[in-house]
């Protein structure tokens, strides 16, 4: 599903990852690693935030850097601490980003049901909490049709509810996940295909019971 | 900058943005500088004009001092009340800075009358100018010390979606959100660009004439009024780059992305366009070229930012070097058309390298 070839990405002369190879298939995948890793900028590399060095592939046929528009439809980031502009509202900005990734119909307001943000659904950015604001943040990564799923910590500031509405929604979608967190996840709760350390720059597979 | 002109004076002229941009384009845009004058010379020499406008006055520093005030009673802004510890002489030149930055285009509006009463021998009128200045200015003073020694019943309650809600439905469009943001989060910096632009704009372009100057004349006040929004393309690199980063992983083309940049850019370089219209003796197709050129010089130093993200000192430099350079191709009768278009492919290159390295 995605690869990674001859990855450096590096802030002045701080080298923060150096992934010679790097090629996971569809599922879902838990990246794990120390605070400071580098975690958060592999995933903003992925999504086509971060520039870098080296080459990424989704499905062998999306280069990140060849087919910018086209990859970047196919992935969706939900970042560890999202920003969005404070006086901009959860309604605004599902809506633009629906329009944005062209959403099916109801797809959006299915989102809003099902994450729980329908009550503060117009309420500025600025007056949300970091909940509220996290739970939109993880909406508008489900919203289109991606085909991979970044989840940054996911699960720090949601309450228990939209954590069950979250692990239901991974379970039921057809996309490919990474997923990060320092809490563990129980089999139960997400079927996990693979888990990464993320150590010394570059990425080592663990074994699931390891883990 | 003392804190209480930070969180008092700042907030307010951030809070009225819109207000101030209303008033700034019917002060430039409606009011031509002769129009000015003579009003100027209304008030001085007619004191029921003069009285009118100093209640004009009375009420616009009722609607700074009532902001200041409903802040002062908001639970975050009681360290004010600190300021009671001080001295009563530090204290006072505290709360007249403030009110002085408060009434600040009134004090600007009231010199340049002063000066004009001055030029009419209206010495009664001018003196009379004075002593409704000076009031204004130790009234609002007297009012907000004495706001903060008054202890409150209670706190004001803050209503952030008051505050914030626009009265209709915002639509789900990058380029007036940037604006909108523009206006909330950066309206000081936009207003005192706008400022220094219609000031600009106003002050010279009335001189031109087609017959004693050819284009090269506002095509170079077009050069220094695009370097004059060097502030606003940081904050509006400050917007794109951080505010909002996440945006850079949504599914929008190239030439989405640059259209809706220079669409950006457009509308903000748009009242100088209006003042332009009105002021001076210019063709449409040059008033097209004029902005065709402003346009392409903002969208080129913006580019220049996002792929590069220099600090301005180390910028200053290379800034000065292109000023030089295109002062040159404007003096060696390079069509603008062609140096626009030029400038406008340039920052189109240098738009595909973004996003820039951290």
């Amino acid at each position: 599903m995605l690869r990674v070839t001859h990855l450096r990405k590096s802030f002045g002369k701080h080298l923060v990852l150096d992934i010679p190879e790097w090629e996971v298939p569809s599922g879902i995948y838990w990246i794990q690693g120390e605070n400071g890793a580098g975690k958060s900028t592999l995933f903003r590399i992925l999504a086509g935030i971060y520039s870098f060095e080296g080459e990424v592939w989704l499905q062998e046929r999306y280069s990140l850097r060849g087919h910018p528009q086209d990859y970047r439809a196919r992935i969706a980031l939900a970042e560890a601490e999202p920003q969005f502009p404070g006086f901009l509202t959860p309604h605004d900005l599902l809506q633009f980003v629906s329009d944005t990734r062209k959403a099916p119909s109801g797809q959006c307001e299915a989102l809003i049901e099902h994450i729980g943000i329908g009550n503060y659904l117009h309420q500025p950015f600025a007056a949300c909490s970091s909940g509220m604001v996290k739970k939109v943040s993880l909406a508008l990564a489900f919203l289109g049709r991606p085909e991979l799923i970044i989840l940054d910590e996911p699960l720090i500031t949601i309450d228990t509810e939209a954590r069950t509405a979250l692990f239901h929604l991974i379970r039921e979608s057809n996309a490919g996940f990474l997923l990060s967190s320092h809490q563990p996840f129980a089999p139960e709760e997400i079927p996990l295909s693979g888990a990464y350390r993320l150590q010394a720059h570059a990425l080592v597979p663990l074994t699931l019971s390891a883990k | 900058m003392n804190i209480l002109f930070k969180s008092l004076v700042l907030s307010f002229y951030r809070q009225r943005t819109g207000f101030f941009f209303v008033v700034l384009l019917l002060a430039f845009g409606i009011m031509s500088s002769r129009e000015h004058l003579a009003l100027a010379a209304l008030i001085m020499g007619n004191f029921l004009a003069l009285g009118i406008t100093g209640l004009l006055w009375a009420a616009y520093m009722g609607m700074a001092g009532g902001y200041c005030i409903t802040l002062l009673h908001q639970k975050n802004y009681q360290f004010v009340r600190e300021t009671y510890l001080l001295p009563a002489h530090v204290r006072w030149r505290l709360w007249l800075e403030v009110s002085a930055g408060l009434s600040a285009p009134v004090l600007t509006y009231g010199a340049f009358i002063l000066v004009t009463g001055l030029q009419q021998r209206a010495f009664v009128a001018c003196t009379l100018l004075t002593a409704i200045l000076l009031l204004l200015l130790t009234g609002t003073a007297f009012l907000l010390e004495r706001r903060t020694r008054i202890p409150l019943d209670s706190f004001g309650a803050v209503s952030r979606k008051a505050v914030l809600a626009l009265p209709f439905r915002r639509k789900a469009s990058w380029p007036l959100w940037t604006l909108e943001w523009l206006f909330r989060e950066r309206g000081i910096s936009l207003l005192l660009t706008k400022t220094m632009t219609f000031v600009l704009l106003a002050g010279v372009l009335p001189y031109y004439t087609p017959d004693t100057y050819d284009l090269r004349f506002p095509a170079f006040l077009f050069l220094v009024l695009s370097l004059l929004h060097i502030g606003l393309c940081r904050e509006l690199f400050y917007w794109e780059h951080t505010v909002w980063s996440w945006q850079r992983s949504l599914p929008h083309s190239l030439l989405q992305r640059y259209s809706r940049l220079l669409l950006v850019l457009a509308l903000l370089l748009l009242p100088e366009i209006f003042l332009t219209l009105r002021y001076g003796n210019l063709s449409a197709t040059e008033i097209l070229q004029l902005s065709l050129f402003s346009l392409s010089l903002v969208a080129c130093y913006y580019t220049t930012l996002l792929v590069a993200n220099p600090p301005l000192e180390a910028i200053s430099g290379r800034l000065f070097a292109a000023f030089v350079a295109i002062t040159f191709i404007i003096l060696y009768h390079t069509p603008l058309s062609l140096a626009a278009v030029s400038l406008l492919v340039t920052s189109g290159l240098l738009f595909r390298k973004y996003p820039l390295p951290e």
